[in-house]
């Protein structure tokens, strides 16, 4: 029972770091109409000027995590203002490619500023564990979780009930409708990018005390939020949240209780034979083909 | 007809034919290590060629799924890697002969991609990306725990390949690589102007038309990814063989990206786009930005260069290199004629 | 269901029975029935809504009706009920449609376009067509010749080399008819063959049908919205509203049938 809980409670925290990054990846997706392959290089990039920040500048954890979110929020701005906006015309697909030079591109500028050498980045709770019904759980575990948790109720609350929320709802459900109907979709965009960096960041400095902080820090991140996408389908946003938690937890599960060698592809192949019979994920709607 | 234009006349319609320009193109490209040799330049070129080689073959199965049949897969490089794995167990481990090994290579994966042309009835677009990165993912795995077979995280070595009892040298394995591209780009050329080739664009047009006209939509679509994993593993046989050896993390997303960059950079639907972009994504940051001075040594930059140049191409000319020099082609072609004119 | 009726006694090409489907609780068509002869050319009419689209692509296959026969006579002489074949197998069987879209490929050539509707005539294996073995190369000849001829009878032949993608509408109606006249079939469906054409379109248009009925021997069945054309050309009509049949004869007859009339132009005061 402790160990199930154990896990459960590790997969909460897996699960939140993939669920920030798969909300970065929606989020762009139903506002730009992009599939961000780039979310786990640029939380990467990211989060190495976290990590310069702290061990090179001496800054604290928080006030360099900070930083990062300002790199993060500049980079989103950027790459909006100086790319995405002159991609009108660019097939799906194409633009899926622009994706992929953006990914070249952080991964040649991160050696390029921070050399080639892994970096270590500690948690924001070094010590401390707590005990609960069996399990233990460190405090930066429980950290982790909650503030993945807290995040995702901010950011609903903010879509649900605030202006620049509808307006992004309003730009994801129909981007030509909403500009003619007044909505700013071009600050709807820049928000969204800037919004998915930092979450990719916020991902990247969760996952990185983990191992250490290299380029492919977020390699295994970025896949597992684009499946969380699928699985919970692009047509909502809190779709593809669902879809990370239950990585998480899938994963977890699978490869302690199956097989740690098989797990995540038994995971991955359960998760494939859900999409085949369920093409909309887990939340969406069936879209029916019109003659 | 006048005496003095029958020459270039005959010239002009050997030339025409499509399999004597494939040829003449592998002929040039096969010719590099002498070309190289003989200037003196470093012989190392060689194995970034290789490699464009290897991709173009590789992207030109892509190509037949997206170009042609409009559909989308991003587990290309866990299809590779499965052929590479194969190959090298076959030839290194089983002691097989080369030919046992193309045919296996073959065979093996392709059955696996007819699965996912099963799964891609019930899905499409991004939903079906993302599921051939399930599959990708699902096979890089693999290779990482199935260490009998693979070699774990450290991978599986192989020799260059011995045909016919003869083993071949760096070189000659290269223009070996030549070959089987030019035969590649022949038999892709045919398959594609011939009924199946129409079909398939049927189906990427317009699924109802097509179905209309008789075109049985299953059976393309298996056919389309049987095809493109064929090409695929058949690459990943080419790339063990030359570049030695074969791990785990080579299969990954990004060299499924960059497989998919080749496509559309190079140009939907041209086979001879299809290299160029080879050229731009695999060989531009190694062959030129490495050896430009200063520049060239500070960490990073080919990257950098690499995904500013493919996203100014994306953005300026969506349609790929293929269309560009095309569009070249016919400027030159007027400029000369105006050049004619004002010379009568 | 194959019957080795012989099918010429009863002159009949394609005979629906009792059609019907219905989409939530909205019956787009409800107990349809009628015939067209061989050879004939036949219109199915009514006004915006009344379920010809739907009725005919029931017909095709594209949907599923809930219950009725759709009975076709086939090129071999059977008798298939074609609800439940796969939608690829119609054109089989000697059926073929045209959409109302206009549905090519807009990066292939006219010729290529043409030569998609020869698709089931091909027999050469993808392994022939890989390595263009002497089968394979005569099969793509002779289709060829074939389209240049279907499109030369269309008048269009000098244009076969173009993309599709650049034409004018009148010449991409041409291409869509030329792709069907490929698989020589017993009965074409042409859907709103006159929608986007003018009046001198539409004239040639109708001439266009009258020569390939004549030429290919075949029946056509056009699912209209112009009256002019379908009174000019059609040997017999059948008109429908609300997904029901309400009247099928002569295009005299319909014309002077109340019923149609109402259903066109509202129910006359008394």
């Amino acid at each position: 029972m402790s160990t199930l809980l154990q896990l459960l409670l590790r997969s909460l925290e897996t699960g939140g770091i993939y669920a920030l990054a798969a909300l970065g990846i929606i989020i762009i997706y139903r506002t730009s109409n992009i599939t961000h392959f780039a979310q786990g290089s640029m939380g990467m990039f990211n989060t190495f000027v976290v990590t310069v920040l702290f061990a090179t500048f001496g800054l604290p954890l928080w006030l360099a995590t900070l930083g990062g979110m300002l790199s993060a929020i500049i980079s989103g701005f950027l790459i909006d203002f100086a790319i995405i906006r002159r991609t009108q015309k660019v097939s799906p697909v194409a633009k899926q490619i622009i994706t992929l030079g953006l990914i070249m591109i952080f991964t040649g500028v991160a050696p390029m500023l921070f050399g080639v050498d892994p970096l270590r980045l500690p948690k924001f709770f070094e010590a401390g564990s707590v005990e609960f019904f069996g399990a233990s759980i460190s405090y930066n575990g429980i950290f982790n979780i909650i503030l993945g948790v807290a995040l995702m109720l901010l950011l609903f609350y903010i879509l649900q009930k605030t202006k620049i929320g509808l307006a992004i709802r309003t730009t994801a459900s129909n981007e030509s409708t909403a500009r003619l109907m007044g909505v700013p979709t071009r600050k709807v965009t820049m928000f969204s990018w800037a919004l998915a960096a930092m979450l990719g960041c916020l991902a990247g400095v969760m996952i990185a005390p983990v191992t250490s902080v290299t380029i492919n820090l977020m390699d295994s991140v970025q896949v597992n939020a684009l499946i969380a996408c699928v699985l919970g389908g692009f047509q909502t946003f809190y779709g593809p949240i669902l879809g990370a938690y239950l990585i998480g937890i899938g994963k977890n599960i699978l490869v302690y209780y199956v097989s740690s060698v098989w797990g995540e592809q038994l995971l991955y192949l359960i998760i494939l034979l859900f999409i085949v019979f369920r093409p909309q994920g887990l939340v969406g709607r069936k879209i029916v083909k019109k003659v | 007809m006048d005496k003095k234009l029958r020459g270039p006349v005959i010239i002009n319609r050997i030339y025409q034919n499509s399999y004597v320009r494939y040829l003449l193109f592998g002929l040039v490209l096969g010719m590099l290590p002498a070309f190289l040799s003989v200037t003196g330049m470093n012989s190392s070129y060689i194995v970034n060629i290789g490699g464009v080689v290897i991709y173009s073959i590789v992207a030109l199965g892509l190509n037949l799924l997206l170009g042609y049949s409009g559909l989308i897969s991003l587990g290309t490089a866990g299809f590779m890697g499965l052929g590479s794995y194969i190959a090298g167990y076959v030839t290194a481990t089983l002691e097989l002969p080369f030919a046992a090994c193309i045919l296996l290579v073959i065979l093996i994966p392709t059955l696996i991609g007819v699965l996912v042309g099963l799964v891609s009835l019930r899905i499409s677009g991004l939903y079906l990306a993302i599921a051939t990165l399930c599959v990708s993912e699902i096979l890089r795995k693999t290779f990482e725990e199935f260490d009998m077979f693979t070699g774990g995280f450290s991978g599986l070595k192989a020799k260059y390949p011995v045909i016919f009892g003869i083993g071949l040298s760096r070189e000659q394995t290269y223009v070996f690589l030549v070959v089987i591209l030019v035969l590649v780009m022949m038999l892709t050329h045919n398959l594609v102007s011939g009924q199946m080739g129409r079909a398939l664009h049927a189906m990427r047009g317009s699924e109802v038309a097509a179905q209309a006209m008789g075109v049985n939509i299953l059976k393309y679509r298996l056919i389309a990814f049987a095809l493109a994993t064929a090409y695929a593993a058949l690459g990943g046989a080419l790339y063990i063989h030359f570049i030695k050896y074969s791990y785990p993390a080579v299969w990954t997303l990004s060299m499924s990206l960059n497989i998919l960059a080749v496509v559309v950079v190079g140009g939907l639907r041209s086979i001879y786009g299809t290299v160029l972009g080879a050229l731009v994504v695999f060989a531009v940051p190694d062959l030129i930005l490495k050896r430009i001075p200063v520049i060239g040594s500070i960490n990073g930059i080919s990257y950098i260069f690499n995904g500013i140049l493919i996203i100014l191409i994306i953005m300026l000319y969506p349609q790929g290199l293929a269309k560009l020099v095309n569009d070249i082609k016919a400027l030159v072609v007027r400029l000369l004629r105006k050049g004619d004119v004002k010379r009568d | 269901m194959t019957d080795t009726k012989d099918t010429n006694s009863s002159g009949e090409v394609l005979r629906v029975e009792n059609l019907s489907i219905q989409f939530g609780g909205l019956k787009a068509v409800d107990d349809l029935s009628f015939h067209v002869n061989d050879k004939e050319i036949f219109g199915l009419i009514g006004p915006n809504g009344a379920g010809k689209t739907t009725a005919f692509n029931c017909i095709t296959q594209f949907y599923r009706p809930n219950r009725g026969k759709v009975i076709f006579h086939t090129k071999t002489g059977a008798e298939i009920d074609l609800v439940g074949q796969p939608v690829h197998k119609v054109i089989k069987l000697g059926l073929v449609r045209t959409f109302q879209n206009v549905e090519l490929i807009r990066e292939l050539s006219l010729i290529d376009n043409v030569l998609i509707g020869g698709h089931i005539d091909f027999k050469a294996s993808i392994f022939e067509q890989a390595l263009k073995l002497p089968r394979a190369r005569r099969e793509e000849k002779e289709m060829r010749e074939k389209a240049e001829q279907v499109l030369s009878f269309l008048g269009i032949v000098d244009r076969k080399d173009l993309p599709a993608g650049g034409q004018p509408y009148g010449v991409l109606k041409k291409v869509e008819m030329a792709r069907t006249l490929m698989c020589e079939p017993k009965l074409i469906i042409l859907d709103e063959p006159a929608a986007g054409l003018n009046d001198s379109e539409t004239e040639e248009l109708a001439a266009s049908i009258r020569t390939i009925r004549d030429k290919y021997q075949c029946a056509i069945l056009l699912v209209e919205h112009d009256m002019r054309l379908v009174m000019n050309i059609c040997d017999r009509i059948c008109a429908i509203s609300f997904g029901k049949f309400i009247a099928c004869g002569m295009p005299e007859e319909i014309q002077e049938n109340k019923q149609v009339q109402e259903a066109y132009l509202g129910v006359e005061e008394e």
